[in-house]
This record gives structure tokens, C-alpha cells and sequence, in this order.
């Protein structure tokens, strides 16, 4: 099954040199001649079936066919094909002629268990016939195929490998129970069976003591693993609780078996469901075995603890003794070397594993908070916790993890009354700043205490800011100290700033007081902080730009707190020139109002930085990407984005932070396509190997080694990659980036098989990663990529939207190949007709449901949302006009579609009024050239309309005996005049850009839009010498420490050509009339 | 903070802290799955608490082919550590250390003789880092590596071949001390 779908199949071994020869070579004719005459001769039907094999690898038609059909005779007859290989032949030929997963089981599917009854005993034949069925997600016929070869296997006690086929069945039995419907009546049949089995086999491990186990029970971990994934999906509640607190089987025992995974995966599904008492209970237990087996290992080892940051308490011996004793007396042993028993050596060692990992922890001080003591709960565990960090590797994490428990568990613990609230609050803001001053050094310092600071009180928050400040300025022996003090502060400002908590309602205009700084302010942004950040953060930066020592020193310790501080500052700019996501739900881009000098010395900046660093910090080169997108300089962001090296598996997640929208936006990048050279074809690749390939590899390997859970999790693969949003996000805008070079719709999409299976209201993932942002703004729900990208990301019912509007595009713009005369031709017009009216009226009906959705405007740009309206109307409008209904009401509704037609396209051309009407001064173009995504829906829609037009003339105009009615006629003469008029102000459009882009002088024009007279010269530049934190301004800092600079001259050339770049693509777009 | 558990696919879509490192080679999907599937217990990972993966090790157990039992350089039943990858924002932590000790136990439970990886002769930083974890050079493979990072004109860059022996190694007989002194070329290595 190697490249199962990928590759032909191996020819029997009797088949003679030429044969196999021309097989290798693709000599297709002669394997027909040479198959024919063996078939002839021999009368083996495995020619037959070779013959037909080396037909489906031709062009005609007929010979494409002639697999298809003979497996069809073959089943209908119900004739048994007993060779397997045989088999392989059929499935390649229909596979080649493009059977798909869902057809699988009718045909080939059918013809394996067939083969596996005429061949009961025969292991290979099973074999492969099962892994072709689970390659294809034919789980029906794999579970028959492997109940018959248990069968065979129970009636034939030689018969090897029985209990890996036992378990092989249960699995494929549930897994098919989960793929029948729910209505199905045989779902609830086989999940019970598959259930039964699973729990039998449990219980035979339980009952047979631990020595010898019988063949059918749970040995490994991995078939308890099993088990328990089957229980977790198939119980719910206090049932499962119950189950998961079993006192035959919970965590406890999966430690005494030394299954670790099992533990942690027990204790983490009662934390889900809340069962808090029950997980303290054992939790608990699971630590008194874990001190215990800890104190016996170390004594045995002859380690003395060695935790420098906690020094121990010197134990007096007697003090010593008593412990192991009890210790021994708690784990049943009578002498330390008892540990080295298998049993009790694997017990130990999960048990002191799971008993160091953080997540326990945290759960364990979670439920502790939920005991009705709660404060001798936190302070029991916090006990368990210093004692247990005490024993073993002292590894720094592991230090960093005590105090952040001691952390929580202070937040945690209830202020018992009303006068103690003062102490907890010092105490509280005592905790916070200890941590910072033990680890300031940690790069996630910042985000490990992230969970703290929404618990903090304007006043409390205000006191931290000022003790961190105090701290950092105070730091004069310690440049990096302070260095490392001060940036962590800048972003707990910035932190502060877009907290809704740390703003007070008023009556002013701008409704609201910062708790920060007392100026007033519009909620979440403070103008009056965020200038104060960027200030602090440039001269800092500055000042640390002629430190060498400390930069060694932070090079030494791995740490670049100058990109941090670049990153707070120009995010404070990008705030303050007003992108903040908004415009891009009423305007064309999220730059559309945007103040151009503030996006540009954010920029500039942290372009000055990411040249700076010799290693790049990824976050700052992601933000980058995105900048650069949005000012629409998208061949420069890609440069970039290569330089991340974003290829194969990261695609999925990664991928859209680039590539999303860019098929409406770049022409450019889609030039070389014929080639197979666009920023997409990659993600196509990647897919077709995944999901055809990699994933069912993996799917048998995984039942060769008796992997269960990874069996299940490869489903879950497929299943996320067959219905990923980044798949039909790669597919969409590479259509579209073609359709921008050709100017025609291609075939492709409706027919290609990565999206053949989605249909509308399927659940679609989107699996974005956005964990290379940076993480520094208080409110979840607004994070930087939402402002920073041109509009929101990536959502199920975009997805759905934009392969809704491919497939309406696809089914209009089919033609018959030139070949095809149909002897009937109104018939076959006729039969075409029968098709797209019902695909447009259901593909208008989702796009209606989708459009309606109360929080559609959320998930789309405004373009968008008028181009999935445009292509929702001219889908109704076809299926109306060609239905034809009878009545006054027709020419209402139509002339009610016409209208929104007309509108829809309206309206997204008098935007473009402004770049006619400019006055080629250059100064809109920043604004123009960042709404190039809103250009190409424009572009997009206008094709649209041509083609529906083309369809209705092409349906209609054709046919004598049924001609256009006149309504229609009229119809199509407005929306052609409507679509003429949007292709012209395009192409005025990009002629503008042409000529705005191109002349020289660009390099002057942006220093001044960045840095206005200081780049002109109009105002003088002052001297550091005279320069001090109070008398100096953001630009003049700035100015200095970028403006002078050879990378600043660069950046700048660089924006200019990726701009000229962008107009050369549209210039070159295809617009079809 | 990091939690360290099995490695499962949906990790994949959260990798980006250690493989946007330029450091961190991000292979096809294939090369991933094949562990999972193979040794899952040798597949760890370390999460943070917003979800990400901030560490992964990916190791196997095997032997050389039956037929070269007979071979100088036939290798017994083994574990090797195929990748060990920490994000920039995570290192120094001893994260890196957690997971070679969570693949050291998993070798033990297969029955592993030695743990054995191919390291860069010139990456004093992660010999450093395994001497200190108790491995030690078993041989040097001449030309191990196509490009020479210290120097670009050379053929080719050696490799050291570190081993560290498992508890079924009780006599330390798969391990030796003068390492450094035993050349092979890369077609001795299985």
C-alpha cells in the first residue's frame, strides 16, 4: 500500500518479461495486445483485468470506461475475483479514472471481501484486502474482511498473529460503529459489540493477576490506551466519572501498571468534567506514592538533594530513617533494592514522572482551590510541590514551575475577611515582583504571569508599573537587569492600555478615563499611553544601540529584549494611526483611514531591527510579513516569508498568515503558473500527498505495530486535512490567481478530488497558528493578527462561501469538449439545464443562509461580503430567468436581482472614483495601493457577471426554436453595460497605479511621509549631546536612530520596487469583457 | 511553563515556536507520522500553557538488519534520538533534558542496549549538552555531513556518533572511552 494511490500496482510474477517491461515503460498498446492474447490463451482472468487497466491509462473515452464496466458486470453477476492481485489491477484502473473514497466501497470495496470468502485462510490475502479497505475509509468491508479472518483464525488454532487481529477487529468495528449515521440501526449493534470486546478484554487483564495474560487481554499501553479512548467517547458525565474512578481501574492503577499516558490522560478528563473532588482524592494519593517512591529512589541512589534556590532543613538522621520507613511502608516493600523489581521499578518511575509535570500541578491546585477547605487544600499541595522539586534533576523548569505555583496558589487562596484584603493585595504585588526579579531573565516571563495581571485592580496595577519602574531605573550596576526590567514593564504598560478593566467610564467625549495615566480616552486605547510607550520604548532602543557590552551579554544569554521594545513600540504606532482591524468591515482595507506616517515609522522601525539581528526573531519577521501585505508591497513580504521557510506540515497552520487573500491581490505571483509557480501550489501538493498517501501509510503502519491510539489519531488527520480551511483556502485563491493571469474560469475546483467530498454545512477546520504573534494585548478577542491582517481570518463559512462561488463559477462557465456533438442537441441542452437550475437555486440558497448569519460581517471584508452577495444574486438570478416561473411576480423579482446587481457592482466602483479623480500627486497612493484586495473582488465580481451573462446567452441564444425572450434580452444589456463600465474604471485604475508607482523620487517621498521636515531638512536634527528623555520627541528619536542609516535607504527601495511589482501584475491581469 | 506528554498529530499545527527556528528542519508529513505510528511512546513533546509546542523529541528502536549480524559495525536492539528541538524562547530551561530523560526511559522499556544520535562535530554547544547527560563519542563518521558549517570549502563535516548505555548494558559493553580515535565512513553507519 506504499503510495497506494500513487503508484501502479506490482504485476504478478508470471507474467513474463515484455509484459513487465511495458508495464515499467507505460507502454500501454502493447500491454493490451500481449494481455489480450495471454487472456485468450490461458483463460486467467487476471489478463482481462490487465487489459482493462492499461485501457484506463488511454484517452478515449470508451477505453477510460471499460474498467468501470467490467467490475460492474462482475458484481451484478455476483462472480467471485479470488486473486487479490487481480483485485489491485481493478482498484488501480478505477482509481486512475477517477473513483473516489466514496465510491470505493461499491465497487472495489465489494470486490475485496469477495476475494477474502473465496480465500478464508489465506493471511496475505486478508491483509491486503484490509489495508486497501482502511486506505479507503471502507470501514463496512475491512470489519467484514477481518471478522472473516478471525473466523478462520478461532476455527484454526495454528493460525498466527490471532491476537493481533482480535485487536485489529475491535478497532475496526468501532471505528465503523462511528461512521454509520446515527439513524442507522446497525451503529448501535457494533458500537455495543466493539464495547463488549474491549471491555472483556480489560477485564481478562484484571482478573489474570499480573504474570501470565491471555491472549485476548490488554497488555501493552497502547491497548489500554484503546480502551480508554473508546470510554472517553463513548461515556459521558457522571458515567464517566464513575468510570474514570473506578476502584478496580483509575489513575492509580495505570501507575501501578506504569502507564503513564493512561494517568495523565484519566486525570485530565475528570479536571474536564469538573470532578474536582474526585481528581483531589487521587491526586492526592498519586503524591503520597510519589514523595514515597522519590525518598526510597533517592536513599538508593545515594543523591542528596541538591535545590539551591529552597535550601533544606538539615534532617536529623533519626529524622531520615523514620521517613523511608515510612516511605517503604506506603509502597509495600521491605528493602529500597524491592524498587528494582520490574513492576514496582516501572510503578516508580511514571509515578515520579507525573507527579513533576506541570499540568498535574496546576489541575491539583485548581480542585485544592474547589475543597470546601480550600487554604489547608493549597497550602497541603503547596507542601506536596516543595518537597517533591526538592528530589531529582534540579532542572531550572523546574524551579520556575514552584514558583509559579506558590504564585497561583497565592492568588488562589481566599482573603478570609474584608481588613485582610490589604495585606493579600501587598502581598499579591510582593509575589508578582519576586517572580520578575527570579526569572526577568526568561524569555516567557512576561507570558507566564499573562494570567495574573486581568486579576490585578487598576490601583494594584498602577503599584506594579511603578515598583517594576523603580526596580529597572534603580538597576545601574546591572545594564542587562535593567535592560530586561524596563522592557518587561513597557509591555505590561502596553498590557494595561487595551485592558477594558483599567479604563473608568466618564462623561466626556471620549467616554472613558485611563485608570493608567487619569487622561481621558476611548476604552482599550489610551492615545495618552500608548505615545508615552512609544516614546520609552525608542529611547531605550536608541540608547541600547551603542551599548556593546550589553549586547554581548544579551547574545550570551540567548535574549533580544531591543526586538521586544521594537514590537511594543511600532504596535503603539500602528494603534495610534488608527488600524485597528475596524475599517476593514466598512472600508476597503484596514489602512483605508489609516494616518500614513505612523504605519510608516512602525514599519521602518522594525525593519531597522529585524536587519539589525544576525538570528531573526520570528515574531518580528511575521509582523513584518503582514505589514508589508497590508501596504500591499506583497513580493517583498514573500521574500521574507521564504526566508521562514514555512513548507510541508507547518503549511496547514502557518500557511494563511501569508498566503490568505493574496489570490485576490497580487496578480503578480500567479505569472508563472504554468510553470506550476504560485505561492499556492505547494499547499496542493501537500494535501494530495497527506491525504492520498502519507495518512493511510501511516493507518497501516500503525496497525502493524499495534499503535490503537495512533490509528485513531490518523482519522482525526485526515479528517482535519480532508476538511481544513487552509486546504480550501490554497484551493480558492489559487483559482483565483490564475483566473487573475488567464482571465478565465478553469474547470479544476468543481472536479478536483481534495474538494470533491465538502459539501455545504459540513464542519470545516481552521487550524491557523497564530502562536508567532505576540502576545501582549489584554483582550482575547482583539489580538494583533486581527489588526495587522487585511481582514478577519480564516472561518468555516468563508470557506464555504468561496467554494460555494467556485463551484457556481465552474458549473457556468462549463462547455462540452468540441469533440461532443450530441445527435440531439435541444435534448442535451435541455439535460444541461436540468443540472444548473437546481445547482444554482441550492448554491443561492446557501449563499443566502451563510450571508444571513448575524455574525457574517465579522468573518469577511467588506468586499468579500458584496462579492458572495453578487454571486448569491446572479445565482438566483439564473435559476429564476432559466425556471422561467409563471405570473406578475417574475419580472418583480428579477428586476429586484437586477438591482442588487447593479448596486452591488456600483458601489464597489465609486471607491475607485477617488484614484480617477486624483490628482497623480502620488499622495493617495499608500491608501490605493493597500486596498488591492478590494481591486480584485472588483475584478472578480465583474467575471462573475460576464460569465453568467455568457451562460444565459449561451442556454438561450442558441436554441432557434426557444430565442431569448426580450425581458432577458434587456436584462443582460444593463448588466453588460453595469460590467463595462466596472472593467473600465479597472483598468483607468491601474493605469494610475502605472504611472504613480513607477517614477523615480519614491525614496524621499516615503523618508517624508515618515519623518515629515526632519526628512526634508526643513527642521533641524538635534544633538544627543542636548538630548534628554524630557526634551526629546518620538520622531526626532526615531529620525535619529533609522533615518541615517544605509538599511533605511534600502527598506525604503525595497517597498517601492515590490510596489512597482504589484502594479506591473495588475497591469498584466486579464480582464475579460 | 511545559507540560511534556505524547506527541499527536494536531501538534503538527502547532509547532511554530521550534520550526520557524531556522535551526529546526520541518520534514513532510510522512516522516512525522511514520514515528507516530512506529514508536509513539518515543514521540514526546512539551506544551506551554497556551498550547504550544515548545519541544519535541523523536526517537526509535531498532537494529541493524538480521544479514549484517555478522558485520563489525552491525548494531545490537537500540534506541536512537532521530530529532531533539526546543524553541528559542524555551531553551535553558532544562526542557531539552526532560525529554532525552522521557526517550531514555521509553528505551528502557523496549530493551534498548544504547541510545544512541548523529551530532555535528562542530556543535560543541549540544556535545556539551549530551556529554553532560552521559554520552560519550563512540566513533567518528567521516564526512557525515554534506556541508562543513565551519568551513564551507571542505567536502563534507564528521560526525560524532554518541552513545549513552541503557540499563540492559550493565556491563557497558556497547560504550567506549577512547571514541574519538575510531573512524567510519557514512556507508559503515546503519
Amino acid at each position: 500500500m506504499n503510495g497506494y494511490r500513487a503508484h501502479r500496482p506490482s504485476l504478478r510474477d508470471d507474467c513474463g518479461m515484455q509484459i513487465q517491461r511495458a508495464w515499467q515503460d507505460g507502454l500501454w498498446a502493447n500491454i493490451i495486445n500481449m494481455a489480450k492474447s495471454k487472456a485468450k490463451l490461458n483463460k486467467d482472468p487476471y489478463f482481462e483485468a490487465l487489459e482493462l487497466a492499461a485501457r484506463s491509462q488511454l484517452d478515449t473515452p470508451i477505453d477510460r470506461q471499460a474498467a468501470w464496466q467490467a467490475v460492474d458486470k462482475i458484481l451484478n453477476e455476483k462472480a467471485v475475483v479470488k486473486e487479490s492481485t487481480t483485485v489491485d489491477l481493478y482498484d488501480w484502473a478505477l482509481v486512475s479514472t477517477g473513483m473516489t473514497t466514496e465510491q470505493y466501497p461499491k465497487y472495489i470495496g465489494a470486490m475485496r471481501v469477495n476475494a477474502v470468502k473465496a480465500n478464508p485462510k489465506q493471511k496475505e490475502i486478508a491483509k491486503t484486502s484490509f489495508f486497501s479497505c482502511v486506505a479507503n475509509s471502507d470501514w463496512e468491508h475491512a470489519q467484514q474482511v477481518l471478522v472473516l479472518h478471525v473466523i478462520a483464525a478461532i476455527m484454526d488454532k495454528s493460525f498466527p498473529g490471532e491476537r493481533s487481529f482480535h485487536f485489529r477487529n475491535v478497532i475496526t468495528t468501532y471505528i465503523y460503529a462511528s461512521s454509520l449515521d446515527d439513524t442507522d440501526v446497525k451503529k448501535s449493534m457494533f458500537r455495543t459489540l466493539a464495547m463488549r470486546q474491549i471491555e472483556k478484554a480489560k477485564t481478562s487483564r484484571q482478573d489474570s493477576g499480573s504474570e501470565s495474560l491471555p491472549p485476548r487481554a490488554i497488555a501493552t499501553q497502547d491497548d489500554m490506551l484503546l480502551w480508554l479512548n473508546m470510554i472517553i467517547k463513548e461515556t459521558k458525565g457522571q458515567d464517566l466519572v464513575e468510570c474514570l474512578t473506578d476502584p478496580k481501574y483509575n489513575a492509580l492503577h495505570a501507575l501501578k501498571d506504569g502507564f503513564e499516558t493512561i494517568c495523565s490522560t484519566m486525570m485530565d478528563h475528570l479536571m474536564d468534567l469538573g470532578a474536582w473532588d474526585e481528581f483531589f482524592t487521587i491526586c492526592k494519593a498519586i503524591f503520597e506514592n510519589g514523595v514515597a517512591f522519590w525518598l526510597v529512589e533517592e536513599h538508593e541512589a545515594k543523591e542528596k538533594p541538591k535545590l539551591e534556590a529552597q535550601p533544606k532543613q538539615e534532617k536529623s538522621l533519626e529524622q531520615k530513617a523514620a521517613e523511608l520507613m515510612a516511605a517503604m511502608d506506603r509502597l509495600n516493600i521491605t528493602t529500597p533494592q524491592d524498587l528494582k523489581k520490574a513492576k514496582l521499578a516501572d510503578e516508580s518511575i511514571a509515578t515520579r514522572t507525573v507527579v513533576k509535570d506541570w499540568k498535574m500541578w496546576e489541575n491539583f491546585i485548581i480542585a485544592a482551590g474547589k475543597q470546601p477547605n480550600a487554604k489547608k487544600a493549597l497550602k497541603e499541595v503547596e507542601e506536596y510541590f516543595t518537597t517533591i522539586t526538592e528530589f531529582g534533576p534540579q532542572h531550572a523548569i523546574y524551579r520556575t514551575q514552584l514558583d509559579m505555583a506558590k504564585l497561583i496558589i497565592l492568588f488562589e487562596t481566599p482573603v478570609e475577611s474584608e481588613s485582610d484584603e490589604s495585606i493579600a493585595s501587598e502581598a499579591r504585588i510582593n509575589g508578582l515582583v519576586a517572580y520578575v526579579h527570579s526569572h526577568y531573565r526568561d524569555m516567557s516571563c512576561f507570558d507566564n504571569l499573562k494570567r495574573f495581571y486581568g486579576l490585578l485592580s487598576t490601583s494594584e496595577a498602577k503599584v506594579l508599573l511603578e515598583r517594576l519602574d523603580t526596580d529597572g531605573s534603580q538597576s545601574e550596576e546591572s545594564p542587562f537587569q535593567k535592560i530586561m526590567l524596563l522592557t518587561l514593564r513597557f509591555r505590561l504598560r502596553y498590557y494595561f492600555t487595551t485592558a477594558s478593566n483599567c479604563y473608568k467610564p466618564s462623561y466626556t467625549y471620549r467616554g472613558a478615563t485611563c485608570g493608567i495615566c487619569d487622561s481621558d480616552s476611548v476604552p482599550e486605547r489610551c492615545d495618552t499611553c500608548l505615545k508615552d510607550i512609544v516614546k520609552a520604548c525608542v529611547w531605550t532602543w536608541k540608547a541600547g544601540l551603542k551599548q556593546g557590552d550589553l549586547q554581548e551579554k544579551l547574545k550570551s544569554e540567548g535574549v533580544s529584549p531591543y526586538t521586544d521594545l521594537t514590537i511594543i513600540g511600532s504596535v503603539c504606532l500602528l494603534k495610534l494611526a488608527g488600524v485597528d482591524g475596524l475599517w476593514a468591515r466598512n472600508d476597503n482595507s484596514p489602512l483605508a483611514w489609516a494616518d500614513r506616517k505612523r504605519v510608516m515609522q512602525a514599519i521602518l522601525w522594525m525593519d531597522a531591527q529585524h536587519h539589525s539581528q544576525a538570528i531573526k526573531r520570528q515574531d518580528l519577521s511575521v509582523l513584518l510579513v503582514k505589514l508589508y501585505v497590508l501596504i500591499g508591497a506583497a513580493s517583498h513580504a514573500k521574500s521574507i516569508w521564504d526566508s521562514l521557510e514555512v513548507k510541508n506540515v507547518t503549511l496547514n497552520s502557518l500557511g494563511p498568515l501569508f498566503a490568505d487573500r493574496l489570490g485576490t491581490m497580487a496578480p503578480g505571483l500567479w505569472q508563472g503558473h504554468a510553470r506550476g509557480d504560485t505561492p499556492t501550489s505547494q499547499y496542493l501538493h501537500y494535501y494530495r500527498s497527506a491525504i492520498e498517501k502519507n495518512i493511510p501509510n501511516s493507518l497501516r503502519l500503525s496497525f502493524d505495530h499495534g499503535s490503537y491510539a495512533s490509528i485513531l489519531g490518523n482519522l482525526t488527520t485526515r479528517t482535519k486535512h480532508k476538511q481544513s480551511c487552509t486546504l480550501v483556502m490554497a484551493l480558492v485563491d489559487h483559482f483565483r490567481g490564475i483566473r487573475s493571469v488567464e482571465g478565465e474560469v478553469m474547470q479544476e475546483t468543481w472536479q478536483d478530488r481534495l474538494v470533491q467530498h465538502i459539501k455545504p454545512g459540513m464542519q470545516l477546520h481552521d487550524t491557523t497558528d497564530y502562536g508567532p504573534f505576540p502576545n501582549i494585548e489584554a483582550n482575547p478577542d482583539h489580538p494583533i493578527q486581527d489588526f495587522l491582517s487585511i481582514g478577519p481570518g480564516l472561518s468555516e463559512d468563508r470557506a464555504h462561501l468561496s467554494l460555494l462561488s467556485e463551484r457556481f463559477l465552474c458549473l457556468i462557465a462549463y462547455k462540452e469538449p468540441k469533440e461532443y456533438k450530441p445527435a440531439n442537441a435541444a435534448l442535451a441542452k435541455e439535460r444541461d439545464r436540468n443540472v444548473v437550475v437546481p445547482a444554482c437555486q441550492d448554491t443561492a440558497e446557501w449563499m443566502n443562509t451563510l450571508l444571513n448569519r448575524d455574525d457574517i460581517r465579522d468573518k469577511l471584508t467588506l468586499p468579500e461580503v458584496e462579492y458572495y452577495s453578487l454571486v448569491q444574486a446572479l445565482a438566483s438570478y439564473i435559476g429564476l430567468s432559466l425556471e422561467a416561473p409563471k405570473g406578475d411576480g417574475r419580472d418583480k423579482l428579477v428586476e429586484l436581482i437586477r438591482s442588487q446587481l447593479v448596486n452591488q457592482v456600483s458601489r464597489l466602483m465609486d471607491r475607485r472614483k477617488t484614484v480617477s479623480e486624483a490628482d497623480a500627486t502620488r499622495a493617495d497612493v499608500f491608501h490605493d495601493i493597500s486596498a488591492l484586495h478590494a481591486n480584485g473582488m472588483l475584478r472578480e465580481s465583474a467575471l462573475a457577471t460576464v460569465y453568467m451573462i455568457r451562460y444565459l446567452e449561451r442556454t438561450r441564444g442558441s436554441d432557434a426554436k426557444s430565442p431569448v425572450p426580450k425581458w432577458m434580452t434587456e436584462h443582460l444589456k444593463i448588466l453588460r453595460t453595469a460590467t463595462s463600465t466596472a472593467n473600465r474604471r479597472l483598468k483607468e485604475y491601474i493605469e494610475i497605479l502605472m504611472t504613480t508607482v513607477n517614477p523615480a523620487g519614491w525614496a524621499d517621498r516615503i523618508a517624508e511621509w515618515a519623518f515629515g521636515d526632519l526628512a526634508t531638512g526643513t527642521r533641524a536634527v538635534s544633538d544627543d549631546a542636548d538630548e534628554t528623555f524630557e526634551n526629546s520627541d518620538t520622531d526626532m528619536l526615531l529620525y535619529k536612530a533609522i533615518g541615517p542609516k544605509r538599511n533605511f535607504t534600502m527598506t525604503v527601495d525595497l517597498i517601492v520596487h515590490s510596489w512597482a511589482d504589484a502594479a506591473r501584475g495588475w497591469s498584466k491581469a486579464k480582464i475579460i469583457e | 511553563m511545559a507540560t511534556f506528554r505524547r506527541f499527536d498529530p494536531s501538534d503538527l499545527d502547532k509547532i511554530s515556536k521550534c520550526n520557524l527556528d531556522p535551526l529546526t528542519e520541518t520534514y513532510g508529513l510522512d516522516f512525522y507520522l511514520q514515528y507516530y505510528a512506529k514508536w509513539p511512546s518515543m514521540f514526546q513533546v512539551a506544551e506551554d500553557d497556551r498550547g504550544n509546542i515548545i519541544g519535541y523529541i523523536m526517537g526509535k528502536l531498532e537494529s541493524s538488519p538480521d544479514y549484517f549480524r555478522n558485520y563489525e559495525h552491525y548494531l545490537p536492539w537500540h534506541a536512537h534520538i532521530t530529532a531533539l528541538t526546543v524553541a528559542p524562547e524555551a531553551r535553558r530551561m532544562g526542557i531539552g533534558r526532560i525529554l532525552s530523560e522521557k526517550l531514555e526511559i521509553a528505551a528502557d522499556n523496549g530493551d534498548a542496549w544504547f541510545m544512541d544520535l548523529f551530532v555535528r562535530k562542530s556543535n560543541h554547544r549540544a556535545i556539551r549538552f549530551y556529554e553532560s547527560m552521559g554520552y560519550s563519542v563512540f566513533r567518528v563518521v567521516k564526512d557525515y555531513y554534506g556541508e562543513n558549517v565551519e568551513d564551507p570549502s571542505a567536502g563534507g563535516e564528521d560526525a560524532y556518533d554518541m552513545r549513552k548505555p541503557m540499563k540492559r548494558d550493565v556491563k557497558h559493553e556497547h560504550i567506549r572511552e577512547n571514541g574519538r580515535d575510531f573512524e567510519v565512513d557514512p556507508e559503515d553507519v546503519f
